[in-house]
């Protein structure tokens, strides 16, 4: 299977397919996080095409050595920020859960609906510098160097995000370690699977 | 990172969106979105002089020979960064961490309010006997000259950094950088071309050319926020 890299090379040299297959491989992940954020079906779907757009213009200094993921997230993530100036507003907690009520996502422990809602809402409640990191991070997988490429900062920034988030978190989710570990990895399995 | 599963049909209907945005990439402003960087400031840098080298060395200012040098080169200097920041704001690509609005506030308005206000002040260029007062023309009517010309001068440049803006979600959309630069270089060209150094036609003919640059940068937003900027089609609409 090619890497991310090499289908940004080939994309590059003209083979179009590269980009459809870079497409299925990130707008998924980019299409949760905006839907998350944005609230309106038409500015996350909007966020994705947007992202892949610049991208697709930035595809020209896409060098050697250069990773596509931290790429396509900082793009993402610039957006995001650039809608939220636009609107004026940071993002706002939903009343009703988006996908507690879907079966494939609440299979399974029957506390999955309750656990996942009150993890959403402490991380909407983090600071924005903390909570990007976070959800980079801890929800999207990214190693902290990525993390540090994707907002600009350096890797140590970074971390002490991270652990003033987390400590933050556990605060608000009862104070212990591994009921916070826990309860983070069951948002992380319900933000990967709904 | 790799697919887990097959995408879903939404996906698939987004991607096709995509792709119909990819086909309108193809004309020339697309293209010009997507030259290498290096082409991006080359041409954004050659085009940013042709109104200061115009000026320069053919439409000197006649007290040029006998301008103290030290004000003229230092405020020359002056403009020179400012314009060089707006350049460098206004050409970053999407994919580098955006800049914050206060730090690009806070990067732009120093520089660029630095130099219109020090070439408004009269100890920048009135110390000299072959200055021209307050010009030969009326107050308005050498004011109305400079303000316009100054205008006309830093337009080119602004729509040509609004073509070539990556991160823009609107075919042709005046960032607060890309405004800032061609406010520069209308501002830089009469302070290479004007001789007159009276305060007032300063303020008035000169520095009064933030107005008409704010109020097109906000006017350009709000017609695009009014718009709105979302191009995907809403899935309940797709056919």
């Amino acid at each position: 299977m090619l890497t991310d890299e090499e289908l940004m090379r080939a994309y590059v040299a003209g083979d179009r397919m590269a980009f459809r297959e870079l497409f299925e491989r990130y707008a998924p992940a980019l299409l949760r996080m905006a839907r998350r954020d944005l609230r309106q079906p038409e500015d996350a779907h909007d966020l994705v095409q947007q992202t892949f757009l610049q991208l697709h213009r930035a595809r020209a200094d896409f060098r050697e050595g250069a990773r596509v993921r931290p790429w396509v997230f900082t793009i993402a993530m610039n957006l995001k920020r650039q809608y939220f100036r636009t609107k004026g507003r940071r993002p706002e907690a939903p009343l009703v859960l988006e996908g507690a009520d879907d079966p494939k996502a609440t299979t399974g422990d029957p506390e999955t609906p309750l656990i996942v809602s009150s993890v959403r809402r402490a991380v909407e409640e983090l600071p924005a510098a903390q909570r990007e990191v976070i959800e980079l991070h801890w929800f999207e997988d990214l190693p902290f160097a990525e993390v540090a490429e994707v907002l600009g900062a350096s890797q140590s920034a970074v971390k002490v995000r991270a652990h003033r988030g987390y400590q933050r978190l556990k605060a608000r989710l009862g104070g212990d370690s591994d009921v916070t570990d826990a309860s983070l990895r069951v948002y992380a399995n319900w933000r990967s699977e709904s | 990172m790799t697919p887990t599963r097959p995408p879903s049909p939404e996906l698939q209907a987004l991607f096709l969106d995509f792709e119909r945005e990819l086909d309108r990439e193809k004309g020339l402003v697309g293209q010009m979105k997507a030259l290498p960087s290096g082409a991006r400031w080359a041409s954004a840098l050659a085009f940013a002089l042709v109104v200061p080298g115009y000026a320069l060395f053919f439409a000197p200012r006649p007290d040029l020979a006998t301008h103290p040098a030290l004000p003229f080169l230092g405020l020359t200097l002056l403009f020179g960064m400012a314009l060089w920041v707006a350049l460098w704001l206004a050409l970053r690509s999407p994919e580098r961490p955006a800049i914050s609005g206060a730090r690009l506030g806070s990067w732009l308005a120093p520089s660029a309010l630095l130099a219109l206000l020090v070439a408004a002040l009269p100890e920048a260029s009135a110390t000299h006997a072959a200055a021209a007062g307050g010009g030969a023309l009326g107050f308005w009517s050498s004011a109305l000259s400079c303000f316009t010309s100054g205008l006309a001068w830093g337009l080119p440049i602004a729509a040509l950094l609004a073509v070539l803006d990556r991160a823009s979600t609107a075919p042709f959309e005046l960032s607060l950088p890309s405004a800032s630069a061609g406010l520069l270089v209308g501002a830089l060209g009469l302070h290479l071309h004007c001789p007159i150094v009276d305060p007032a036609h300063l303020f008035a003919g000169h520095t009064g050319l933030l107005l008409p640059w704010i109020a097109l940068a906000v006017l350009l937003r709000r017609r695009w926020r009014r718009k709105g900027t979302s191009r995907a089609l809403p899935l309940y609409e797709r056919p």
